[in-house]
């Protein structure tokens, strides 16, 4: 391999750790509204799949993970680890990165009230009842990338949804409680705050089912992926 | 005879919904006696003292599936689970049941498994899986599952833009309908005596009536519903407990369509109170009809006198009610 090669390899490599913690900083920063446009791929098959939730393909269904209202009280951040990155032989690397999460909302402690959609997955409450979520997330991203227009772009992106649990609990005991908000949850990641177009329908379902999905399971081995 | 009947109304999970609701419809009035906690409970099947559910999700209990839920139903209409099991596939959107085995189709995946249920209603992993690649370019999913005569079992396969049928023990394929002409084929109702299935089709929205006829199904009539272009098409079809006529629903519209059963001739047209109506399901005697009114987040009844159906009760406050089931209420 020629000393040109390695440092444009050196340079992909290092291109798609900026992309991939410009992000994490958008998503911080309550502008995970931007990421879309700023960083995903206009391909028609560029895709979102989210834990159980089956492949979200396409800008306009991608972009309905992260069109979401910035409220006082939420708040999320990504803590991006353990980059595996690998540069294919046309020069488009694909990766992966292990993320441990931070995803608060106050919920009925704040001062503007949830909707009801939400309240089932404010997992914690206040001695006085309020509800609210403040959970950990442990996480793997599968991220393919393509070059468009000079730019390194997500392809796909896969998130395995491997643990999450409130931050008063820990992850064996909440394993089995997080069964009875897993549905809801998934139902709210792919809402967007927008609203449906006149003349189609007002669903938003994954083009397909599940490629691969695992998390954590008092009886479940570690997954092979 | 009583008067008195409990309807089941399955919601999805939206708008603070609870679950499963319980209505009682009592002297021409509607009112809520229950509520049990279900997530997506899209289809409902009743069979004697028990309702299935089916958890129409992408995931349940930690698996990339949807979920079926088994209920012992108490006489004064309230819930009790008595099992649940992964459906083997995501989105499952349908189910009936016989007096051993309930049987689901999943959406995604393209999987109709049979789950037997004791005594108790405890359900059991899949005893049977029919699984059929679809035509080529064809997603590889189902719709609608219903009991056929002579322990059979039809399939609305989207993978095959058909009608299938199976034999319920072996899942041996039997007979299919394929409506052609682009249509897409979504729910269907048996006739009381067994003889006639009424597809219906999505969009455009069209019945077909098939003889059973030796195993085979046979076109026998066919009703375009409306040359209107349709958003959310049609959803369901019921035939009612006398076997004489055929009611089915358009989203679009809020339209509910009566037809002779013999000739498919359309006798009335009805536009509901509210909007989107997902399901309906006649009373046992076919004295009364309900609509769930997804759109409006409400349900409401009509009545048959006279040969017409005219509303006579609704009930709001239920969210996205997308499934019905109905029982006269136990002396």
């Amino acid at each position: 391999m020629t000393q040109e090669k390695r440092i444009a390899r050196l340079e992909t490599r290092a291109e798609a750790e900026e992309t991939m913690a410009r992000f994490a900083r958008l998503a911080s920063c309550g502008r995970g509204g931007d990421i879309p446009e700023a960083l995903f791929s206009r391909r028609a098959d560029a895709s979102i799949e989210y834990g159980a939730s089956g492949p979200y393909i396409g800008f306009p269904k991608l972009s309905t993970f992260f069109e979401k209202d910035v409220r006082p009280g939420r708040f999320s951040m990504l803590l991006l680890s353990n980059p595996a990155v690998s540069i294919g032989a046309d020069g488009v690397p694909r990766g992966t990165w292990d993320a441990l999460g931070i995803d608060l909302d106050a919920g009925e402690l704040s001062s503007t009230a949830p909707d009801a959609q939400t309240l089932p997955l404010l997992t914690s409450a206040a001695p006085d009842g309020a509800r609210y979520r403040a959970e950990w997330t442990v996480q793997r991203f599968l991220v393919d990338f393509v070059r468009e227009d000079g730019a390194l772009r997500i392809w796909h992106l896969q998130v395995l949804d491997y643990l999450r649990a409130p931050m008063d609990s820990d992850f064996v005991a909440f394993a089995r409680a997080r069964w009875a908000t897993d549905g809801a949850r998934l139902d709210a990641l792919f809402t967007s705050n927008r609203p449906f177009a006149e003349g189609v329908l007002p669903e938003n379902l994954p083009q397909g089912g599940s490629t691969f999905h695992w998390q954590y399971h008092p009886d479940a081995l570690p997954p092979e992926q | 005879m009583s008067m008195e009947y409990d309807i089941f109304v399955g919601t999805n999970s939206v708008r603070g919904s609870r679950g499963i609701y319980t209505l009682r419809l009592s002297r021409g009035q509607l009112a809520l006696r229950h509520t049990h906690a279900a997530y997506n409970a899209g289809y409902l099947a009743l069979h004697g003292r028990r309702l299935f559910a089916v958890s129409e999700g992408m995931t349940f209990d930690g698996a990339a599936s949807g979920g079926v839920l088994a209920y012992a139903v108490r006489p004064d209409g309230s819930l009790r689970e008595t099992g649940r099991v992964a459906s083997g596939g995501q989105r499952p959107c349908c189910l009936c049941a016989d007096a051993s085995d309930v049987f689901v189709s999943n959406f995604y995946g393209g999987q109709c498994r049979a789950f037997p249920y004791d005594r108790d209603g405890l359900l059991s992993p899949a005893r049977l899986t029919i699984d059929e690649a679809p035509l080529p370019g064809l997603p590889r999913a189902l719709h609608c599952v219903g009991l056929l005569p002579e322990g059979r079992l039809g399939v609305v396969s989207l993978g095959q833009m058909a009608l299938l049928v199976y034999d319920r023990m072996s899942g041996a394929r039997i007979a299919a309908y394929t409506p052609g002409d682009g249509l897409h084929p979504r729910h269907f109702a048996v006739s009381p005596d067994g003889g006639t299935v009424y597809l219906l089709m999505q969009e455009p929205a069209e019945l077909h009536a098939l003889a059973l006829d030796g195993g085979r199904l046979r076109l026998v009539a066919k009703r375009r519903l409306t040359d209107d272009a349709l958003v959310f098409g049609a959803s369901a079809v019921r035939v009612s407990p006398d076997g004489k006529q055929v009611v089915c629903a358009v989203r679009d519209g809020a339209r509910l369509y009566v037809l002779r059963a013999d000739d498919l001739a359309v006798q009335q047209t009805i536009t509901l109170p509210g909007a989107v109506p997902r399901d309906v399901a006649f009373s046992p005697d076919g004295q009364f009809l309900a609509a769930a009114m997804q759109g409006s987040d409400s349900v409401c009844v009509l009545r048959a006198a006279d040969g017409a159906l005219r509303v006579c009760a609704e009930l709001g406050g239920i969210p996205s009610p997308a499934s019905l089931a109905l029982r006269e209420v136990e002396p």
